[in-house]
Order: structure tokens, then C-alpha cells, then sequence
């Protein structure tokens, strides 16, 4: 006669079966690595979804017991292949205790970390904190990747403090997590935030910032360079001021607020289109390709400003001299700072008017910001003289066409707009026409077997645990049925392959 | 809305929320301003093809208006010019020998009209190969100086005789000043008469006035005792145009012109404006007319050459056709992507709508 039960719960976190779906869909493979035991492991991997019923799970006894474990890691490798090809067959990594036997050989290891990371998700039970360091340290070791380790106990630590990247949850077990991580939060499903969303605006941030920062200092100072072939490899065509200003005043608004403030998508689009991230995992917006088409694109806009005010002005005869050294040089200052300006400004979003008008101030005035004690030194304003001149504003303006109209062509003929890459377009557009599954708590019935999991783990020895879910009388005879939820240590584990006979 | 977290773990100080129906927020938050929480309103430029292809048909139409009135502009200006190093090549020889450089050279050379220059007519000269822009010429001057105070910096090796006499104006630049003499004659019916030019309203007004002062005294050759001539000048600087006292020492207009370096090494310079009075009250006429030079300063070390060039002006400046080339070539291109943007445009649309269908 059942008397009573009592149990202990430990319940999972709002939100975290929809932030592991998402990370799952921007490529980021989830691991769990737990102290617990390890039908407990695969309840909770159950539970929050990181396992489905349609996965195919592959515990530790299977690859231990397997010789081709042992064997060369060309076999496993192989076999990874062959778990790839088969597309949505999804295999889940079990392993309790037998971290310790993987570092049998680091050949051995990158057979594990290989087999592991063609998985889609893995958990590993029965860790001690020590290991859960050393399997991060594995994954860095053997591969090129970014990792990063999420927890909130101080059993965490050694993980955290490991990983490239390391979250600690202030929680209920404590603040050791939070005070040796690199970013602290209060939830699980705050994950998907950071990453997703300033994680990936921050990557495309300093991506665009760099690309415009670079684009800004060839196109303005490589003027320099062409101006030394035109006079013996000595002089220089730009006022102290001017090189000093450049970067400090006159270019600094547009390439700052990019940097800042700079959001391709905006942060709902960002949890929707979780896609979105796999651009940043694959580099694509900074790399050597795209510096050197920055080199090329800022070396192009100097050279135009140069040569076009060059030929523009020589032997240029006006009722005031203007081809005179300082003109010339505030004509090429003024046609390259302009190009760079607005070159910079057609992918930068235009924000409210009062820092519009900080934008307008940043207009080439060198002769207002010069102070009053420059004139009585006997500097001259001259911007007012050079730029007053309708020759010289035809040729600022010739320079600013030159400049813009094929950066401008580029970007159409690539049909789309200017920051975005093509990648970009095409997932969101792709997904707006097929909509996400929303990730529901629904039962699934595959194919093989009709059991439901549930996130319960019966952690008492097996007996008479699995007469009670089966809902059979305590006199009937136990035959070697699957129960759900119930995983004996000693029976084959693989759920979705044994026939299932129970009622 | 969150859970209540229960207070069963008090060493924390965490912030709590109540949730029912009293929303106590917690002091950790960011403020909810639109910049915090990163909402600022943007607008962001959509360059899409249909709104950026009517730019590109502006922009190629303005281009081609501007390219066409700069080039008719540059064509309608009248020039003449007239390389002298050549035709004076026994003067250009005479100079070569520095001991020479106390005695004169003349030098005539002779052009004809054909057809009258009307407007406003300016003589300029022009040097070639002479590269002003050279960064230890470029800063060898001494602005101070030029004020009117008795600074000297950075005019080296210009800056003061062995003797310890200061030079005024220091430095390279003022030190290579051109001194040439340039005469214009017009011959008519064998008598030569000079065409008057004006020497002064030539150069930037801040430059006459508010840049090059002369030091204060109470006439100028006492202002400038204790200073000599640079060494390759004939006359000390207080005498450079004895008869206009305006334009004499520092402020004199042709040192002027002269200080404000030239960007290239081959360059030309204002020299006199005519002056329209009786027979040139409309410019020059056609007819013959003859330059006389005083030649004394020497290009043929450095392979340079001189010119003399008498020019009107326009709005645009001169003859120099690039500029309005150049706006016609960028606005046929500009013009001519737009159709080649808009072609691929619309065969795209119909390729979409085909399979669509």
C-alpha cells in the first residue's frame, strides 16, 4: 500500500526551451554538462527541449563498447560523415564518467570532439567541475571555434573562467558564477538577448566602424602621397590643423554614431531571424577582402579629389590667383573630407534632428573654426578665399560626383542596401515567406514509438518504479517494455529503435 | 511579468518585484530613455532602385549643363602666350654668369593681334620647372617678419649676413623673387606707345592688408635701417616701387603675389592689369605689339623656362577646358548608368514575373 511520495523539483527556468531553439537555429551547438546523474541529464535535456523524439541517442556505452571507438579516428570521422548526410537524423552524445577515459590519446580526443560536434547536442553527466573545464579546454583545443559556458553555481567556475566567453546567472546558488564571469545575468532566457541581439550588434558594429574608419583615413590622407610626386618627394598639402582636425572634429560624428549606435535589424527582428548570427560566425563582414576593398575604395576617392583639383588647376588663371599652394590644398581638403562624409552617411541611419545638426557643423568650415589669433599671425582665412571661388566649388562638387556615383552604382547593382550583406537579405526575405514553427510544449509521436517524455526522472533504484508508471498492477509480470521516462543503466538505451510493447 | 523569487535567501541584495498589481521597479534598470534602451528614432536611407535612379538622370543632366558652360566659358577667353627664355637666349646666357648680375639685359620680343581682345585684359608670367612647392622652400619665410615685427624663424641660410646685418625679407622664398621687368608696346603707325597697366589691386586684400605690414616708423627707409636686401636682389625693399608709397616695402604687390607659394612647378602669376584708358578703353586692339624685358632672372640652371601671357577672364577662370570636360564626362556616365542600371532593372522584373507565373 502506497503510503505517500515526496519529491524534490527543480524546476527549469521560464523561457529556456525557447532560447535553446533559438541559439540552435543561429548555429550555436548547445552542450549540457552536469553534475547530475544521468537519466536525471537526459530528463532535464528532454525537458527543455535540447533533445527531441526524433533524435537518435548514442550514449556512452555505445561508442565505448563500439571497437570502432578504438580505432583510428579516420573511422569516426567517417562516421560523422555519415551522420551529416543523413540530414534531419539528429544524435545525441551521452557520456557519464568517461571524460576520463578520453584523454586516453589526443587522438582519441579529436575523434571524441569531432564525433561530438557533428551531434546536435550534447550532454555530458556525472561531471565534476574540473571536467567540465577540461571538455571546454577539448573543444578549444580541437577546434576553431568561440565557446562559450553559461552557468550558476559555483561548480561553474572552473567552466566559466575556461571559455572564451563566460556567463554567470546570479541566482539561487550563489554569486561565485557571477563574480568570475565575464557578462552576469538573472535569467537563462537572457542568453538569447545577448547573444542574438548585442552580441550581434555589437560584432556588426565595430565591423562597420573599422571598414569606415580605414575608408576615412586613406581617402583624406593618401593625398599626402600623390601631392609628393608633384613636388620633388618633399612637401606636404595639408595645413597642420587640418591633419590634426581630421580625425578628431570633421570626421568623428558620422563614424562614431555607426559605432555606437549602429542596428541593421531591430532588436525583435534580431530574436525572429536568429539566421542572422551565422554572419558573424562566418566573418563575412570584416575580413581581408573587405579591407583591401576598403584600401582600394578610400586610395580611389583620394586619388579623384588629388588629380581632379590638380588638372583643374593648372595654369589657372582667375582675377584672384587661386592656384596658389594653400587654395589648392583647402580644395583637395574639401573635396575628399565631403566624399568621405557622404559616402560614410548613405549607410548610416539618420537620427534625430539635434544630432543632425551636430552633422551639418562638421561641414568643411576650416577657416571658421580657425581662431582670430591665427589672422593676426598672419595666417589668412582661407576658406574664405579658396572656397568662395565658383571654380573651386565646381571642382569640390566634380570630385564629390566622382566619388559617390560608382560607390552609389555598386551598391545597386547588387540590389540591395549598402550595409547589409547579400546573405542578409535573402534569410530574411526567405523567412518571412516561410514562418518559423513556434516551439511548443506539444507532443510529438515519431515514428517507433508513441511515448511521451516527460521532464520527471524516477532517480530510485529500478523496482518497482516501473510498474507504477505502467500503470500495471503490482502482480503482473514485468516484461523488458520501454517505460517512459525510465532508463535503466542496464538496458539498451537507444528508445526510438526498440519495438515498443507496452500498453 | 516575473516570478516571485521567495525570500528564502536573504544575503543577497537583490532587488524585488512584486507582481500583484504593484509594479515596484528595481533600481538596477536602465533609465527607459530612447537612448539607453537603444531606441532612438532613425531613419535610415532605403536605396532602392526606384529612388535612387532619378538621382543618377539629375545628377548626369546637371553635370552635362555645367560641363557644357564651362567649356563654352573656357573657349570664349582669349589668350596669348609667349615663351621668352627662348627668344632671349643671348640674355638667358648673359645671366648664366652670376659676375653679370649688376648689368642689365634687354630683351624685345614681338607678337601680332589679329583680332581685338575686348574686356579686361591681364599680363601674367609664367615660369616652368620651378618647384615652389619644395617642402625647405616652402617654409622658409618668416611671417612674423613680414608684420612688421623683428622676428626671424626658419628663414636659414637667408636669415642674416655674416656681418650679423639682418635680411628683410628673410628667407628663400622672398630671396628668389622674380625680377623681371615686363613692358608692353604698342606700335602704331611706327611709333611705339606704352600700354598703361596698374600695378597694385593685384593681389588677396587680406594678403595687402592684413598679413604683410610694414614695421612703423617715420618714413620707411628708417623703419628698415639695420635690415639689407636679400642677396639676390638689386634694390633694397624700401625701394622696391618708389613711387607709390602704398605699395612699398613689405606691402609691395608683386613680393606679395610672389610669397604665396605656387602648388605646382609649372605656374603663372598676376603681373599688371591694363588700364582702360584711351586707346585700350576696350582692351587691346588688334595690331602689333612688341614686349620689352628686362631679363634678370636666370631659369636656365634648373632647365626652366619664362613666359609672359596676356589673358582675359571669365567667371570659370581661364582656358583650361578640363574642368568642363570633365563635368560632361562624368554626367554622360552618370546618365549612361542610369539607362544601363534601368535596363537590368526592368529585364529582372520581367524574369521575376515570369517564373511567377
Amino acid at each position: 500500500m502506497l503510503l505517500g511520495a515526496t519529491a524534490i523539483e527543480d524546476k527549469l527556468q521560464d523561457g529556456v526551451p525557447e532560447t535553446i531553439q533559438l541559439l540552435k537555429l543561429g548555429n550555436i551547438k548547445v552542450w549540457v554538462l552536469t553534475g547530475d546523474k544521468q537519466e536525471t541529464a537526459m530528463n532535464i535535456g528532454y525537458a527543455c527541449k535540447l533533445l527531441t523524439d526524433d533524435m537518435e541517442i548514442l550514449e556512452e556505452k555505445e561508442i565505448r563498447s563500439q571497437p570502432r571507438v578504438l580505432s583510428p579516428k579516420d573511422k569516426i570521422l567517417h562516421t560523422g560523415e555519415v551522420l551529416k548526410e543523413k540530414g534531419r537524423l539528429w544524435r545525441r552524445l551521452a557520456c557519464c564518467k568517461a571524460t576520463g577515459s578520453q584523454d586516453r590519446g589526443s587522438l582519441v580526443e579529436k575523434a571524441f570532439v569531432d564525433l561530438a560536434t557533428s551531434c546536435q547536442a550534447v550532454i555530458c553527466c556525472r561531471v565534476t567541475p574540473k571536467q567540465k573545464a577540461l571538455i571546454v579546454q577539448l573543444v578549444k583545443k580541437h577546434k576553431k571555434v568561440i565557446t562559450l559556458a553559461i552557468g550558476d553555481g559555483a561548480n561553474d567556475v572552473n567552466m566559466i573562467k575556461t571559455a572564451d566567453i563566460g556567463v554567470g546567472i546570479s541566482g539561487l546558488e550563489g554569486m561565485q558564477a557571477v563574480q568570475c564571469s565575464d557578462y552576469a545575468l538573472a535569467q537563462f532566457s537572457y542568453l538569447q538577448r545577448l547573444l542574438l541581439v548585442h552580441g550581434r550588434w555589437a560584432y556588426l558594429r565595430i565591423c562597420k566602424f573599422l571598414r569606415y574608419f580605414f575608408y576615412k583615413t586613406f581617402a583624406g590622407l593618401m593625398a599626402q602621397v600623390w601631392f609628393a610626386f608633384h613636388s620633388g618627394f618633399t612637401a606636404q598639402v595639408r595645413d597642420g590643423w587640418f591633419l590634426a582636425l581630421y580625425n578628431i572634429f570633421y570626421t568623428a560624428y558620422p563614424v562614431l554614431s555607426v559605432g555606437l549606435l549602429e542596428q541593421d535589424v531591430s532588436a525583435k527582428k534580431s530574436l525572429e531571424f536568429p539566421e542572422l548570427y551565422v554572419i558573424g560566425q562566418q566573418d563575412e563582414l570584416f575580413n581581408y577582402r573587405i579591407f583591401g576593398v576598403t584600401f582600394l575604395h578610400g586610395v580611389s576617392t583620394s586619388l579623384a579629389s588629388f588629380y581632379i583639383a590638380l588638372w583643374a588647376f593648372e595654369d589657372h588663371v582667375g582675377s584672384k590667383v587661386v592656384g596658389d599652394y594653400e587654395s589648392f590644398a583647402v580644395t583637395v581638403a574639401a573635396s575628399s573630407l565631403l566624399s568621405v562624409l557622404v559616402e560614410v552617411s548613405t549607410g548610416l541611419p539618420f537620427l534625430i534632428l539635434v544630432q543632425q545638426q551636430m552633422f551639418r557643423d562638421c561641414s568643411p568650415g576650416l577657416s571658421d573654426t580657425i581662431p582670430s589669433s591665427f589672422v593676426a599671425e598672419g595666417r589668412s582665412p582661407l576658406g574664405l578665399n579658396a572656397l568662395t571661388d565658383p571654380y573651386v566649388l565646381l571642382v569640390v562638387l566634380l570630385s564629390l560626383v566622382v566619388n559617390t556615383i560608382p560607390s552609389l552604382t555598386i551598391h545597386l547593382y547588387r540590389g540591395h542596401s549598402p550595409d547589409l550583406p547579400i546573405s542578409l537579405q535573402k534569410i530574411c526575405l526567405k523567412a518571412k515567406r516561410q514562418p518559423e514553427p513556434s516551439v511548443e510544449l506539444r507532443a510529438h509521436v515519431p515514428r517507433g514509438s508513441f511515448h511521451r517524455h516527460s521532464s520527471y526522472a524516477f532517480s530510485h533504484q529500478e523496482g518497482y518504479a516501473g510498474l507504477i508508471t505502467r500503470g500495471d498492477s503490482l502482480r503482473a509480470g514485468a516484461t523488458h517494455s520501454t517505460t517512459p521516462g525510465l532508463l535503466h543503466p542496464e538496458m539498451t538505451p537507444a528508445l526510438s529503435s526498440l519495438p515498443s510493447t507496452s500498453a | 511579468m516575473r516570478r516571485e523569487r521567495s525570500g528564502v535567501n536573504k544575503q543577497y541584495s537583490f532587488p524585488t518585484v512584486r507582481t500583484q498589481g504593484e509594479e515596484t521597479r528595481p533600481s538596477r534598470c536602465p533609465d527607459n530613455s530612447a537612448f539607453k534602451q537603444q531606441k532612438l528614432p532613425a531613419w535610415k536611407p532605403q536605396l532602392s532602385t526606384a529612388t535612387v535612379l532619378p538621382g543618377f538622370f539629375l545628377t548626369g543632366a546637371f553635370c552635362l549643363a555645367v560641363g557644357v558652360c564651362l567649356i563654352l566659358s573656357a573657349n570664349s577667353v582669349r589668350d596669348v602666350q609667349i615663351d621668352y627664355s627662348d627668344k632671349c637666349s643671348d640674355c638667358s646666357k648673359f645671366r648664366e654668369n652670376s659676375s653679370n648680375w649688376n648689368k642689365e639685359c634687354h630683351c624685345s620680343v614681338n607678337f601680332t593681334l589679329k583680332e581685338d581682345i575686348l574686356g579686361d585684359v591681364f599680363m601674367y608670367y609664367g615660369l616652368q620647372n620651378f618647384y615652389q612647392n619644395h617642402r625647405r622652400y616652402v617654409i622658409s619665410r618668416s611671417d612674423a617678419q613680414l608684420l612688421g615685427r623683428n622676428v626671424n624663424s626658419y628663414c636659414a641660410p637667408f636669415t642674416a649676413y655674416r656681418n650679423g646685418t639682418p635680411m628683410a625679407p628673410c628667407g628663400a622664398i622672398a630671396n628668389s623673387m622674380f625680377n623681371d621687368t615686363i613692358d608692353l608696346f604698342y606700335n602704331l603707325n611706327s611709333s611705339a606707345i606704352q600700354v598703361p597697366v596698374l600695378k597694385t589691386g593685384n593681389s588677396w586684400w587680406t594678403d595687402k592688408n592684413v598679413k604683410f605690414r610694414n614695421p612703423k616708423s617715420y618714413n620707411l627707409s628708417s623703419a628698415f635701417a639695420g635690415t639689407a636686401r636679400p642677396p639676390y636682389w638689386h634694390k633694397p625693399v624700401y625701394l622696391l616701387d618708389e613711387e607709390d608709397e602704398r605699395n612699398n616695402g613689405y606691402v609691395n604687390e608683386d613680393l606679395i603675389i610672389w610669397m604665396r607659394v605656387s602648388a605646382f612647378a609649372t605656374f603663372r602669376n598676376l603681373y599688371r592689369r591694363v588700364k582702360r584708358i584711351r586707346q585700350f578703353a576696350d582692351g587691346l586692339p588688334a595690331g602689333n605689339y612688341t614686349f620689352r624685358i628686362a631679363y634678370n632672372f636666370p631659369v636656365t640652371k634648373f632647365k626652366g623656362r619664362k613666359h609672359v601671357i596676356l589673358s582675359t577672364v571669365v567667371w570659370s577662370g581661364g582656358s583650361n577646358p578640363f574642368l568642363g570636360i570633365a563635368y560632361v564626362v562624368s554626367g554622360t556616365a552618370a546618365t549612361l548608368t542610369g539607362f544601363v542600371i534601368t535596363a537590368i532593372h526592368l529585364k529582372l522584373r520581367k524574369k521575376k514575373t515570369y517564373f511567377q507565373k
